[in-house]
């Protein structure tokens, strides 16, 4: 039996909405990637190490995600679950070779970071295909797909002035509704609602480190008092609109020195 | 159209990467772009859920290891131990809990307390005395001190009146609530006009009167919430459209929504006729260095009361006689 794995494209995706490709497009991410395997290479205490490779984990899996994203798009049988399942892997594959010095990436430029990424999640990509007698075929012009909009409710295209000063409104008392909470509460608040981790995932989380029932009654305290003071000011809290998020995230999380 | 981020430039922007000079216009794009803003909501939940869900360490070996995280066993909801009554006060046991909790508060209630207590005890107390003079003072309307009014609807013509008073019974609790309205029970009219259940531009009318009669009782989140609800507003026959708009603006500044509320008065502030009055006034007030209008009523609009057939609205020039 042939066993067929077709993938199309190029070996680099394609580049993205309204990104410009070029000597002045090398994102920051790259050389702040090679910045973080330098200070390995020089860092003796453990524990510092470890949270520099938790840092270059970070970013090599939002980058390899993103890849595999693409060149996955319009390919119905590949679940974000694999995709997930494919990015752990290759990144704990990468960070080791990084560790052991396998992949010297400090010695090459960093415009050729993305590239090499791209390539290894395609890689990755296509063996995990073939494991699984899968037929890939990447519909040229699914980048709708590749952007993870996941047919979220857009901006009306239209939108009048009152509607986006409405909109500004909501989000700002919105931030301050949220700016009453304790900030325990208001982080569990902030993990559930906009980033939709489960109670588990929460009590994890570096930040929090609580047990899991103590979580649901804390948001479920955060729920009420953003509830309350929301109504307050004549708002439903169901009806979030765009831009909450962004305003939430600045507010809280844009400088937190410990954020992802 | 302005162009979209990039998801690079977004992931830069969440690894804090940018400068500032890079990051505030981006946030701003990012905050009127919902397309750009889901990109940024999930990288950034991307990251959060890896942060809650695994950990990164070196193996002894030489090796990296990513491991599954299990939550937190044995740390309560109180937060970090160094942020506890326990851990400043002395040993875990004394801090009282359950019952021994409460008799403590008990106790501490009926202790006779030391005499210097009273002083700043009865600084407090005359201080808020004083506060509820000043606010139930000669001038009166201390909730609207300071704000502007809400203004009474103008009553429904006789054609319209004949429409919600008409035979059938579904609408009769909506004819009693305008007459509530009307003769200013304004509690009485909220309550009737919510009883009453209407169709089509019938709904309408309950609703902007509703709505009216909850901003005037000063339920104003509440009177906000049904003026959402009331649809095409902006197709209402004068002068209700307008009375209507006042509304608004003045629910949008007792909800402490200020840039809505400025909007809604300079588009107000640009129309004829006494509403239009009204918002120049504020308008002139708030230039002049007044924060709002005084709480002092303006000259009533509308003369109450106009039933019957010579006082009723002019319907051939609004051309709809079953709107309000």
């Amino acid at each position: 039996m042939v066993r067929t794995v077709e993938i199309q494209g190029s070996a680099v995706a394609p580049p993205e909405r309204g990104e410009v490709q070029g000597a002045e497009s090398i994102p920051c991410w790259a050389s702040r990637l090679q910045e973080l395997a330098r200070a390995l290479e020089d860092e003796a205490d453990q524990a510092r190490r470890e949270v520099l490779l938790t840092q270059a984990w970070l970013i090599l899996h939002s980058v390899t995600f993103r890849f595999l994203r693409r060149h996955a798009s319009g390919n119905a049988r590949v679940t974000p679950d694999d995709l997930e399942e494919i990015a752990e892997k290759r990144v704990s594959d990468l960070l080791c070779r990084m560790r052991s010095s396998e992949w010297v990436m400090t010695r090459r430029p960093p415009n050729e970071v993305a590239p090499y990424l791209s390539r290894v999640a395609r890689n990755g990509l296509a063996t995990f295909l073939g494991r699984r007698h899968r037929r890939i075929t990447t519909i040229a012009g699914g980048a709708q797909n590749a952007i993870g909009i996941e047919g979220k409710a857009m901006q009306a295209a239209g939108e009048g002035p009152e509607a986006g000063v409405e909109r500004r409104e909501f989000a700002r008392a919105l931030r301050e509704c949220a700016e009453k909470l304790d900030p325990r509460v208001r982080l569990i608040w902030y993990l559930r609602v906009f980033c939709g981790l489960s109670s588990r995932q929460i009590a994890a989380h570096p930040e929090v480190q609580l047990k899991p029932s103590h979580i649901d009654v804390l948001l479920m305290r955060g729920r009420r008092a953003i509830k309350a003071a929301m109504r307050a000011r004549g708002y439903s809290p169901a009806d979030m609109p765009a831009g909450c998020f962004v305003e939430i995230w600045r507010a809280f999380r844009l400088e937190e020195p410990d954020r992802p | 159209m302005e162009a979209h981020a990039t998801e690079d430039r977004i992931l830069d922007l969440v690894l804090g990467l940018l400068s500032p000079q890079e990051r505030e216009p981006l946030l701003d794009h990012l905050a009127g772009c919902a397309q750009c803003e889901m990109v940024l909501r999930n990288l950034v939940a991307q990251q959060e859920r890896l942060r809650g869900s695994y950990r990164v360490r070196e193996k002894t070996e030489g090796g990296v290891a990513v491991e599954p995280l299990a939550p937190a066993q044995g740390r309560d909801r109180r937060g970090p131990a160094t942020h506890r009554r326990s851990e400043r006060t002395g040993p875990r046991s004394a801090v009282p809990s359950g019952e021994s909790r409460f008799k403590s508060v008990l106790a501490s209630l009926f202790r006779p307390w030391p005499r210097t207590a009273w002083v700043p005890l009865a600084a407090g107390c005359a201080a808020g005395v004083l506060i509820l003079v000043l606010m139930a003072g000669p001038h009166g309307g201390s909730r609207n001190g300071g704000n502007p009014m809400v203004h009474p609807l103008p009553p429904l013509g006789i054609e319209q009146n004949s429409v919600v008073r008409g035979p059938s019974g579904p609408l009769s609790s909506a004819a009693e609530g305008l007459d509530a309205y009307e003769s200013g029970d304004y509690p009485l009219a909220v309550r009737l006009l919510r009883e009453a259940h209407a169709e089509g531009e019938m709904e309408t009318v309950r609703r902007v009167y509703l709505a009216s009669a909850l901003a005037m009782s000063g339920e104003y989140p509440q009177a906000l919430f049904v003026q959402k609800s009331v649809e095409n507003a902006d197709g209402l026959p004068e002068p209700w459209r307008s009375e209507f708009r006042w509304t608004s603006y003045v629910t949008f500044s007792r909800c402490a929504r200020k840039a809505s509320a400025d909007s809604l008065l300079r588009l107000l502030a640009a129309e004829s006729g006494p509403v239009g009055d009204r918002a120049r006034e504020v308008l002139a007030g708030k230039e002049g260095g007044q924060e709002t209008m005084t709480g002092r009523p303006l000259k009533p609009a509308y003369p109450a009361t106009p039933r019957g057939p010579e006082k009723a609205p002019d319907v051939e020039k609004t051309g709809k006689a079953v709107k309000p």
